[in-house]
């Protein structure tokens, strides 16, 4: 089952020197439970290929359909409803809303829903996180690295359909770039879930299992696969 | 139905504003000294023009207004229902009693227009057929000085009606109020009676019922011309007397006239908005990353715009009390301290001013309310319509964009880069830093112009500019040559020695003289209908004595040219020649009657020796003057009462008219700098000259001065300065405290910009003092940024000032012609003085606050 | 009123269909409203009570493929080992002989490698095999599986410097660890030259233990530090050596198993592979 798949996406600017082609017919499938990595230099479209996964933006031309409903049709209010609780993100920074401690970061798109914590669920992300001494700390208080694995621990709270993220290594030296992203891998299998990163650290994308291309708007040909 | 998730929403808006304390208490602050401010600022207004009102009434004895005398039933049921007119009273006057006149009014005419004027009232008003509420005056003539309410009186009424009579009745007083001396000049005081009485004693007889109707305050001028058009008049003579109110007045007073006030409260109100939205715009651009990342994790618009409210609800709660506990504690205590020095002894106390009104501080917290939600409403809607990654990015694009810095090209010393540094951090957000640069400058302005506004409506102004210097003239009129003072007629008023030694003292810039004589005319003349009735007629006597004054050639060249614009029904011409006169009224003729008066000119009216009572010339009637005319040349004119037939004419009129030569008046102004010798002088001299008629061992009440009309009397612009000075002073510092209120609020948002501004920049400090400025350079360039931001709000307010401050003076000076245009080039540089230093002291202030931990703790902290 | 007892008689009779063990259709929409949320919830329900069937579904086809692969991989050495035994049954002379059956010799124990992999592929695959993580001294573990390699590495002259703080602990099984950096050692010493090092070395990091074996060997492609994990891949540059592509696999799914992830990184020149326990 392809939870997130998109068909000839195009998205296209309007700049004084003249139009601008951030994505140029992308058609790509991701399946249930992958752990994928988008790479492409600066400017080559990927951080636009997440904003259209994720529903931060919309398309000029072309369709997105995350666990077979088409983001189109959505607007503004029913696409924030939508991404609550089908997207998790995790960015490069000003991932947590400051004022909020770690648990109460974790647990806000379940809150924002009204929905009910299932606890023996969060245990386990705290405790795969290693984030249980930090409960109460404030998001300032934490490192780099830490404040990333609260952004997946929130994440991953909502079990939603798929999980996008940006340079989520952007600003961690590579050690802890590489735990990160370990980490990430553990969580898709454990949790069965399925994770995208964008990224355009060469070495960070071969951890994924599966590598999409992406230069000038468009896919590259060659796609490495592999199975789970 | 709604999604059962409201928790949340209170416990973000809760988290993020205990984070963020510090600048919602600002907020507050700002909010509640917006709150203060408009409380303050209306009241003080507000408050002013109730003085004043009663000021007005107390000094003539009643609200205000426009009289109809001998109304019908119908035309008061008309009137009442005219939109621009606020009420109606009936009063009808039947009598006369000790001291007092006996009328009955109505119950409006008694609550709107005849109890404001009053104070210390006792009792109520007569409702039992024998009761009476009396003025104080009568009943201290009736020898009662401790009168009580309820107690037995027995007195007498002679009724108007021949009929009735003098009657002795048994009254039982229900009341008794004490009026102002100034109602002399307005006649005597009313003794009340009860309508039971009246109908008792009249039964259905038809009586003469006065109308007091009073307009709205809103209207500019008079209402004559509208009632005149809406009300048919009962027959030719029937007319309507009327002035502006007491409380048009004192509007006009404050500020020039309900247009003006009506924009100053809008200018004021849309300055106390605009500095609530720049607190609020500024101190909220740093949560639009925070809302664009929570945007992003699933937060609807309405979830957002909740957890704004949230906050705006408890910030306007708090500055909204705060705003009003301080506006009440002001208003019960420094206005009625200030106001009631507006009180002169003789007018009475101040007890019966409203000083707090409920109605105003509502209103006050109202708006504060809602231009804090509107403005925190627009600034959500900016949030909500960028998408979540811009919002996301929100910041940093700001940091970086924008920039078009000048590349370091000159490697000039310390201090050149640092205000290179400083005015580039400045024009960062070219946009922001113009609006809130503008509202900040338009604060200014409108204080400033407030100032001046006062300045130039101060009352010392207008009496500088009504009054001459000093005024000597003859107490005698026309009307007091009939019965007792008969040999005045051959008197002489005004000695021409006397005139000389005045004229020839020292320090006189400039004067005038009003010369005339008196005269006879034949009341049975055609060319009088008009203003019989206004004459005191006497059954035995077809001779009446009348006045008649020079008035230059030159004058009456004016006068001409202004008669053919207006179309007025005179003949200059023919006083020119000498052949003619023109007789001088105030305000005596209704529309229809000088349409008549048409008819009159080219009339002949017979002039007669005053002494000898033989004709001396038959004069041509040149027309009815209106004294009020609007635009009329003004004309020094000598007493004159309503009774008086006062007639104009040349110096070759008058010389063919033959009587005898009086002086009337002699008008001076000083030199600069001579007016208190010369006025002193003068006042001793008329002094002198006045002895000569009072009797040896008199010694003078204060308040019933000897009067013999062959005495002159002198008014000297000092003293009515000096009387007034109490109320000039008092006004001064009402209005002064109003403007000071007006230029805090400037200032202090100054401050409140500055600071939020500084606040929000912290991590920016941080981060450049990690790469190597000292906290020495980073305060210069602080105090730098500010001394930049202050002088382009200075020079703005300068010029877009120095324009609307032109502009308004043009505009005033219209309107009021003793306005006085002063610059505030003080206040100003008042004004640019303490932004300067304000910039200074906050930096020093908040930086010495901040500058305390660790740079790298720092660099984290406000990493938002 | 009424619109509300209709959705909530829509909700009673997707929660039927669901207890009869049906699947359930959910028209979903996106609204910051309670019904909203409760579709949204009924569809995981859905989902969740039927997830398990395609989560068979996709094993069965995991092993399915896996066994076509194994088939395909022993085909060769059975053919072998067909042609050659014909050869030897033709044979004439004792020396051709000899060769046969050496060659014979050889494929078995390919074959009986295969098998042995197969098997515990097999068994991992099917979790039949447990991790135990009993052990938690690190250096012992590594330790062994150096020795375990030692001879083929002094065969090339290769120096194994292996840097650890014996004091290092971490929760592990001690044999299918070994077995993991086994492998990894083999492939290093395998591709790397003659008198080189391999450095082995492991540290603790804020999350995880990292375990870092580095060669200077041929090293791999660009683009190829995901692929070598994958069964039975080998890469472009080990044309000529013998091989499956089986050992980093293995590696993995232990590591995998673990908790713990694999990552390998280019050198100049060489290979570095990591392992991270948490």
């Amino acid at each position: 089952m392809n939870v997130l798949e998109t068909r000839g996406l195009r998205k296209i600017y309007q700049t004084p020197s003249g139009e601008v082609r951030a994505l140029d017919g992308v058609s790509i499938s991701i399946e249930d439970g992958a752990f994928v990595s988008i790479t492409g230099s600066s400017g080559s479209g990927k951080t636009t290929l997440l904003n259209m996964l994720g529903g931060l933006d919309y398309p000029t031309e072309g369709e997105v359909i995350v666990r077979g409903e088409d983001v189109g049709n959505l607007r503004n209010d029913e696409l924030t409803v939508f991404r609550r609780r089908n997207i998790g993100f995790v960015f490069q920074n000003y991932n947590l809303v400051p004022v909020l401690n770690v648990y109460e970061n974790i647990v806000l798109p379940l809150k924002l829903d009204g929905r009910e914590v299932d606890e023996m669920f969060l245990e386990s992300i705290i405790e795969t996180l290693k984030l249980r001494e930090k409960l109460d700390s404030m998001p300032h208080m934490l490192s780099g690295g830490q404040q990333q694995r609260v952004a997946i621990a929130r994440a991953l709270s909502t079990k939603p359909a798929v999980i996008l993220a940006d340079e989520p290594t952007g600003n961690l030296d590579s050690v802890t770039g590489t735990e990160v992203v370990g980490l990430m891998k553990s969580s898709a299998s454990l949790f069965h879930q399925t994770i995208v990163i964008v990224t355009h650290n060469e070495e960070i994308a071969q951890m994924t299992d599966y590598i999409i291309r992406i230069e000038d708007g468009k896919v590259r040909g060659d796609m490495d696969e592999e199975q789970q | 139905m709604k999604n059962n998730n409201k928790k949340v929403i209170a416990q973000i808006a809760r988290e993020e504003y205990r984070a963020d304390r510090k600048r919602h208490m600002i907020l507050a602050g700002a909010v509640a000294f917006a709150v203060m401010t408009l409380f303050c600022v209306f009241s003080f207004a507000a408050g002013k023009i109730d003085t004043d009102i009663l000021r007005e009434a107390r000094t003539r004895g009643v609200v205000t207004n426009t009289t109809l005398e001998r109304a019908t039933q119908e035309q008061y049921e008309k009137i009442r229902e005219l939109p621009y007119i606020k009420d109606v009273g009936k009063c009808v006057r039947f009598g006369s009693t000790l001291e007092a006149r006996c009328a009955v009014v109505d119950e409006v005419a008694w609550k709107k227009i005849k109890k404001p004027a009053f104070t210390d009232i006792h009792g109520e008003y007569p409702q039992e057929e024998m009761e009476v509420m009396l003025p104080m005056r009568t009943l201290e003539a009736a020898g009662i000085s401790d009168p009580q309410v309820g107690m037995k009186l027995s007195g007498s009424v002679s009724f108007i009606d021949k009929d009735l009579g003098t009657k002795e009745y048994d009254f039982i007083l229900s009341g008794y109020y004490t009026e102002y001396i100034a109602t002399l000049i307005y006649g005597p005081p009313d003794a009340f009676f009860s309508q039971a009485f009246v109908d008792s004693v009249f039964g259905d007889k038809e009586l003469d019922v006065t109308l007091y109707i009073r307009q709205d305050d809103r209207i500019d001028g008079k209402v004559e011309s509208r009632l005149y058009g809406d009300i048919e008049m009962r027959d030719a003579s029937q007319q309507f007397l009327g002035d502006i109110t007491a409380g048009g007045r004192a509007i006009f007073a404050l500020a020039g006239g309900f247009d003006t006030i009506l924009i100053l409260a809008v200018v004021i109100l849309i300055s106390v908005g605009l500095l609530i939205y720049n607190v609020l715009h500024i101190s909220f651009e740093r949560n639009i990353r925070q809302y664009g990342l929570l945007k992003t994790l699933g937060t609807t618009k309405k979830q957002l715009r909740g957890i704004v409210f949230w906050q705006v609800r408890r910030t306007v709660f708090f500055g909204s009390l705060a705003g009003a506990s301080l506006g009440v504690l002001v208003a019960l205590l420094v206005i009625p301290i200030l106001l009631s020095r507006m009180y002169l002894y003789r007018i009475g106390s101040a007890a019966g001013m409203i000083t707090f009104r409920p109605v105003l501080l509502i209103a006050s917290v109202l708006f504060g309310g809602v231009v804090t939600f509107l403005s925190s409403l627009l600034a959500v809607r900016r949030t909500v319509k960028l998408t979540p990654i811009e919002a996301a990015n929100y910041m940093e694009k700001a940091d970086n964009g924008n920039y078009r810095g000048r590349r370091a090209g000159k490697n000039g010393n310390q201090k050149f880069q640092l205000s290179q540094m400083a005015w580039r951090n400045i024009m960062r957000f070219k946009k922001r830093f113009f609006i809130s640069a503008f509202c900040l400058g338009l604060g200014f302005i409108v204080s400033l112009g407030i100032v001046m506004i006062s300045r130039g409506t101060d009352t010392r102004n207008e009496i500088e500019h009504t009054y001459w210097d000093i005024n000597v003239s003859t107490l005698a009129s026309a009307s007091d040559c009939m019965g007792v003072f008969e040999n005045l007629s051959e008197a002489t008023l005004f000695p021409d020695e006397l005139l000389h030694k005045i004229e020839s003292l020292p320090g006189i810039e400039e004067s005038d003289i009003a010369r005339g004589g008196f005269v006879e005319v034949r009341v049975d003349e055609k060319a009088l209908d008009l203003r019989r009735e206004d004459m005191w007629l006497d059954i035995y006597s077809y001779s009446y004595p009348s006045t008649v004054q020079i008035l230059s050639d030159e004058y009456f060249a004016r006068l001409k040219t202004f008669a053919q614009e207006q179309g007025l029904y005179l003949d200059v011409d023919a006083v020119m020649e000498g052949e003619g006169v023109i007789l001088l009224h105030d305000h005596a003729l209704s529309p229809t009657q000088i349409e008549m008066s048409k008819d009159t000119v080219g009339m002949t009216l017979g002039i007669y020796d005053i002494v000898s009572k033989q004709k001396t010339k038959d004069m041509r009637f040149c027309g009815y003057l209106d004294l009020q005319q609007e635009g009329l040349p003004e004309i020094l004119y000598t007493n004159k009462s309503d009774h008086d037939v006062f007639l104009l004419a040349s110096e070759k009129g008058f010389r063919n008219i033959k009587a005898r030569e009086q002086n009337f008046h002699i008008f001076l102004n000083a030199q600069p700098g001579c007016r208190v010798a010369l006025s002193r002088e003068v006042e001793k001299l008329v002094e002198e000259y006045n002895q000569k008629f009072k009797p040896e061992d008199y010694e003078g009440y204060e308040e019933y001065e000897y009067w013999d009309p062959l005495m002159l009397d002198v008014m000297l612009k000092i003293d009515t300065l000096q009387k007034m000075k109490d109320y000039i002073v008092a006004n001064r510092l009402v209005l002064g405290a109003l403007c000071a209120v007006l230029l805090l609020m400037g200032i202090v948002n100054y401050m409140d910009v500055t600071i939020t501004g500084l606040m929000v920049r912290k991590k920016e400090f941080a981060v450049m003092e990690s790469i190597g400025l000292t906290r020495r350079q980073l305060k210069r360039m602080l105090m730098l940024e500010g001394m930049f931001y202050s002088l382009i709000i200075s020079i703005l307010t300068g010029v877009l000032g120095g324009g609307v401050f032109f502009l308004i003076g043009k505009v005033m000076k219209q309107k009021m012609a003793y306005f006085v245009v002063q610059y505030p080039v003080v206040e100003f540089v008042g004004c640019v003085a303490v932004l300067f230093l304000s910039c200074i002291a906050i930096v020093l202030i908040l930086y010495r606050k901040y500058g305390e931990e660790s740079i790298s703790l720092r660099l984290r902290i406000y990493a938002d | 009123m009424f619109h509300r007892r209709k959705e909530l008689e829509v909700f009673s009779m997707v929660l039927e269909k669901l207890i009869n063990g049906e699947k359930a259709d959910v028209f979903l929409s996106y609204k910051d409203e309670l019904p909203s949320k409760i579709q949204y919830q009924l569809l995981r329900l859905s989902e969740k009570i039927h997830g398990s069937e395609s989560q068979l579904i996709k094993e069965r086809d995991e092993i399915r493929e896996l066994i076509a692969e194994i088939a395909h991989q022993m085909r060769t050495p059975l053919a072998n080992i067909e042609s050659y035994l014909e050869l030897l049954g033709a044979a004439g002379c004792e020396s051709e002989r000899q060769e046969y059956l050496e060659i014979l010799k050889n494929t078995e124990s390919q074959l009986h490698f295969l098998t042995e992999s197969f098997i515990k592929m097999a068994r991992l695959e099917s979790r039949i095999i447990q991790i135990k993580p009993d052990a938690t001294a690190l250096c012992g573990t590594l330790m062994q599986s150096i020795l375990q390699v030692k001879k083929a590495a002094d065969e090339k002259r290769i120096f194994i410097d292996l840097s650890v703080d014996d004091k290092l602990q971490v929760p592990h099984d001690g044999n299918w660890l070994g077995e993991a950096v086994y492998n990894m050692l083999e492939n290093s010493v395998k591709y790397s030259p003659m008198d080189s090092v391999v450095r082995v070395s492991a540290a603790q990091n804020e999350m995880y233990t990292q375990i870092s074996i580095a060669d200077s060997g041929i090293g791999i492609a660009e683009g190829e530090e995901g692929k070598i994990f994958q069964r039975f891949y080998r890469g472009k540059e080990t044309d000529g050596q013998p091989g499956f592509g089986l050992g980093l696999y293995l590696t993995r799914e232990i590591v995998l198993m673990h908790g713990g992830f694999v990552k390998a990184r280019r050198k100049k020149p060489g290979l570095e592979i990591s392992i991270f326990l948490p």
